[in-house]
């Protein structure tokens, strides 16, 4: 049986909002989620400890491409060991191993939904997330060695997570035929958020109430996911950032860029652009 | 044959290849353990998750990874290599890790995962999940003055009267450049663990006048999201402290396929007894290791 359920995307761009929205839907009948008890993905299945026991050699020896090679093996080993769909959040690319073997091994995968974002405003996010000036995110989207919890992001019981450039890691899972795949825009969620949602409850062959989807979408806006981390915090902020649900806008980036930016990320990433009809 | 001796964990080791990691020793006729480079057949088993050999075999415990080593353990006192790469690092780096941690469990030895310094002549461990620094502040202690016993394996015995000791492993400290940046350590003859990775194996000068010391204080890392700069130091009851180091055996799974698993939980409960246990709770930050060796050393000077 194939359990694995991944909910894949580049950093900001509305992964975590998907996760809240389908932990409303299939475990709360779309009542409102507490966002520091996400059950959905909200799990690590791989840490430093889980990684290097089942190595059983250290993997802080290995290299990034030894890293993904290793990955595959633990992702396909939890997927033949689980009993039950199990819903995993990366924002790693779907790296090619070789001519046959991607990271994510589809012989145990059940569905990805990947959720793009207009480039233009993941830097506005991804300068938030990190703290850092708008210019040195735009650098971050083109960088291909871009990694989370790597040896020079302070201490982690994460293994590092590859994201690679924003280009790369759409067209990562964009490419990945072999996997059944929904690839959603983060606009339509924030457009037509309904009729999304609808679509990916069809591909998890839950199909729901659409009145359960629309009470979910409406207890999860984002001014109210805001209220919610205003009161209570939330756990998987960055330390270095104030906030987590920024605006959560679509189209931000006209007030928050130069022009010169917007071109530096339209020359670099143009042909993944225009693909999706950004 | 040119053969090579080094001292380790109070024993002497007798090579046919060179191994950077380990203190040298002067040559002798009786070594504990004999390493040569040979051929090691492996097609009568599987795989174990692709890329795993591991299998008891009538001439002793087999280990290997898929392309690059396999590697014949018998009897604690003799180790075969098979290399299957020619990056001499990688082998090495399975030889001195898994390796050496199976071949100190058949040596009867409790392995824990950690580092360990001397403060008044007792040995005092610093264990905790992987990537916790263990290594980054063990350095920052010996730059306190306090002499450097091991950087990764801990390896523990226990005298007639339950006391257990750790053994002095290596001079040699492996750290990540960042880490040997901030504590400003860089040497100029210090070599990359692997050619690809930012991380060097620096030799400590220290002298190590013992083989053993008696163990003092367990001290288990731990992260939490404290306020930069604080830390909290909890102590640990017996079973809390069990548990930590149940936690931090190395190569836990080795013990039980090479039947020593009720050896090392009798040795693990031996520890708990007999040895001071204590939470470290600190922040993600990597920059304040130096903060944290000096924290270590005021508790233990209390």
């Amino acid at each position: 049986m194939k359990h694995l359920i991944w909910i894949c995307s580049y950093p900001k761009s509305g992964n975590t909002w998907l996760r809240i929205l389908l932990d409303s839907i299939l475990l709360h009948d779309g009542n409102s989620v507490d966002i520091n008890r996400i059950e959905i993905a909200s799990r690590r299945i791989i840490k430093r400890n889980s990684f290097d026991e089942f190595l059983e050699f250290e993997s802080d020896g290995l290299t990034p491409t030894e890293i993904i090679y290793y990955k595959q093996k633990y992702y396909l080993d939890y997927g033949l060991k689980a009993t039950e769909d199990i819903f995993i959040k990366t924002h790693e690319a779907n790296w090619k191993i070789n001519e046959k073997l991607c990271l994510i091994p589809e012989e145990v995968t059940k569905l990805c939904v990947y959720i793009v974002r207009n480039p233009l405003d993941v830097v506005c996010s991804l300068a938030n997330y990190h703290a850092i000036a708008i210019d040195k995110a735009i650098q971050l989207l083109g960088d291909r060695n871009y990694t989370l919890f790597g040896p020079e992001d302070g201490i982690s019981y994460n293994v590092p997570v590859q994201v690679g450039d924003w280009s790369l890691n759409v067209s990562s899972w964009l490419n990945s035929k072999e996997l059944p795949l929904i690839f959603i825009k983060y606009e339509d969620l924030l457009n037509k958020p309904v009729e999304i949602l609808s679509g990916i409850m069809k591909g998890l062959n839950q199909p729901v109430d659409q009145s359960l989807i629309e009470s979910a979408v409406d207890n999860h806006k984002f001014s109210r996911l805001a209220n919610q981390e205003t009161t209570h915090g939330f756990f998987e902020r960055p330390r270095k950032t104030d906030v987590f649900f920024r605006k959560g806008q679509s189209g931000s980036w006209q007030e928050e860029l130069s022009t010169r930016q917007v071109d530096k990320v339209i020359n670099a990433h143009h042909k993944v652009i225009a693909q999706l009809g950004y | 044959m040119n053969l090579y001796y080094y001292k380790a964990y109070g024993l002497v080791f007798q090579s046919e290849f060179s191994i950077a990691g380990l203190t040298s020793e002067i040559a002798c006729e009786n070594p504990d353990v004999v390493l040569t480079i040979g051929t090691l057949d492996v097609t009568p088993y599987s795989l174990i998750k692709g890329f795993l050999i591991k299998e008891i075999t009538p001439e002793g415990f087999l280990y290997g990874i898929k392309d690059l080593a396999t590697f014949l353990l018998s009897d604690g006192n003799k180790v075969i290599v098979d290399p299957l790469t020619e990056e001499t690092e990688l082998w090495q780096m399975y030889l001195l890790g898994s390796v050496m941690g199976a071949l100190l469990q058949q040596n009867g030895f409790l392995t824990l995962h950690g580092s360990a310094f001397v403060f008044n002549n007792k040995a005092h461990l610093i264990l905790g999940a992987s990537g916790m620094g263990k290594s980054s502040i063990a350095m920052a202690l010996h730059q306190k003055g306090y002499e450097l016993l091991t950087d990764d394996i801990s390896a523990i015995k226990f005298d007639s009267n339950n006391k257990p000791y750790l053994f002095v492993a290596s001079k040699h400290i492996k750290l990540w450049e960042d880490a040997i940046e901030h504590l400003s350590t860089a040497q100029e003859d210090m070599a990359r663990v692997r050619e690809s990775l930012p991380k060097f194996r620096l030799l400590l000068d220290t002298t190590h006048d013992q083989v053993k010391y008696e163990l003092g204080n367990v001290f288990i890392l731990n992260i939490k999201r404290l306020p930069e700069g604080q830390f909290a130091f909890k102590h640990l009851n017996t079973m809390q402290l069990l548990r930590y180091l149940n936690q931090n055996v190395y190569r836990k799974k080795f013990l039980l396929d090479m039947g020593n698993q009720k050896d090392a939980f009798f040795m693990l409960s031996q520890l708990a007894n007999n040895a001071f246990g204590t939470l470290l709770n600190r922040t993600h930050s990597r920059t304040d290791v130096r903060l944290v060796a000096e924290k270590m050393e005021k508790f233990l000077k209390q």
